[in-house]
């Protein structure tokens, strides 16, 4: 024995298949939607992500003294301190669920910084992905997929905005670091 | 040897590297990317064999893969 567990190959073969390869486009599409209904039927308000980034971070100046309450964006969405936020939970439930996954894979591992460019480049653009996500109220999952599948007029607007952002993106991206 | 070291490099930096090294390589020329990234190590082999090179690729170290591209045409 080598200390690992030694199954027939077929059956080998199949776990390899779900849980170390990639699924098809389409597998994903379906089980998000279907994840999707629930959640809506659960808890009767569509998915978001970023509404409890922009909650959670009024929180952390709330504590330093800072009066967040009076801010003119709750007009927009109620301001929920973390602890009362549906979309605290879901975010922690993508981050437990995608680390269960390279788990099952088998691939987890601690990556390293390249170097100080890939460090301020992560910085600015987490802080360009997170600005212009609250500035338009939503991200791709607030503002565009769960206003889609609402059937919201708001979504296909966000739609060619953010594909010629992605354009622009890709222009850079090729431009200074490729 | 062409080489290139795509190490710590998130999706999609290594195809996008690759397909920019391997327009200035002539035929029959080798090029090896050393990537971390899992999905690198799906989508770097399966655009070459799209285009009909040759590809290897073993795991040299755990997380650690090197890709060798032939071109060929």
């Amino acid at each position: 024995m080598n200390g690992k567990l030694r199954l027939p190959k077929q059956i080998k073969k199949i776990l390899t298949k779900i849980f170390v390869r990639p699924w098809p486009y389409w597998v994903g599409g379906l089980l998000i939607a279907i994840a999707n209904i629930i959640y809506l039927a659960v808890t009767n308000k569509y998915w978001a992500i970023t509404t409890g980034f922009a909650r959670f971070g009024a929180w952390l100046l709330e504590i330093v003294g800072i009066e967040v309450q009076t801010w003119a964006v709750w007009d927009y969405y109620e301001y929920l301190r973390p602890w009362k936020d549906r979309y605290t939970f879901s975010n922690l439930g993508i981050i437990i669920g995608a680390l269960i996954a390279i788990l099952l894979a088998g691939q987890f591992k601690w990556k390293k910084l390249k170097n100080k460019k890939q460090f301020f480049l992560a910085l600015g653009g987490g802080w360009l992905m997170g600005y212009g996500a609250r500035i338009a109220i939503g991200c791709n999952i607030g503002g565009l997929y769960s206003a889609i599948s609402s059937l919201a007029l708001n979504g296909w607007l966000y739609l060619p905005f953010i594909v010629l952002g992605i354009l622009i993106g890709s222009k850079l991206l090729q431009k200074w670091l490729v | 040897m062409n080489k290139l070291d795509c190490i710590g490099e998130p999706c999609p930096l290594p195809l996008m590297k690759v397909e920019k090294k391997i327009e200035q390589l002539e035929k029959g020329e080798e090029l090896k990317i050393e990537v971390d990234h899992t999905c690198a190590m799906t989508n770097v082999p399966e655009w070459a064999r799209k285009r009909g090179y040759k590809v290897k690729s073993e795991e040299v170290s755990f997380g650690e893969w090197e890709i060798t591209i032939t071109k060929t045409d």
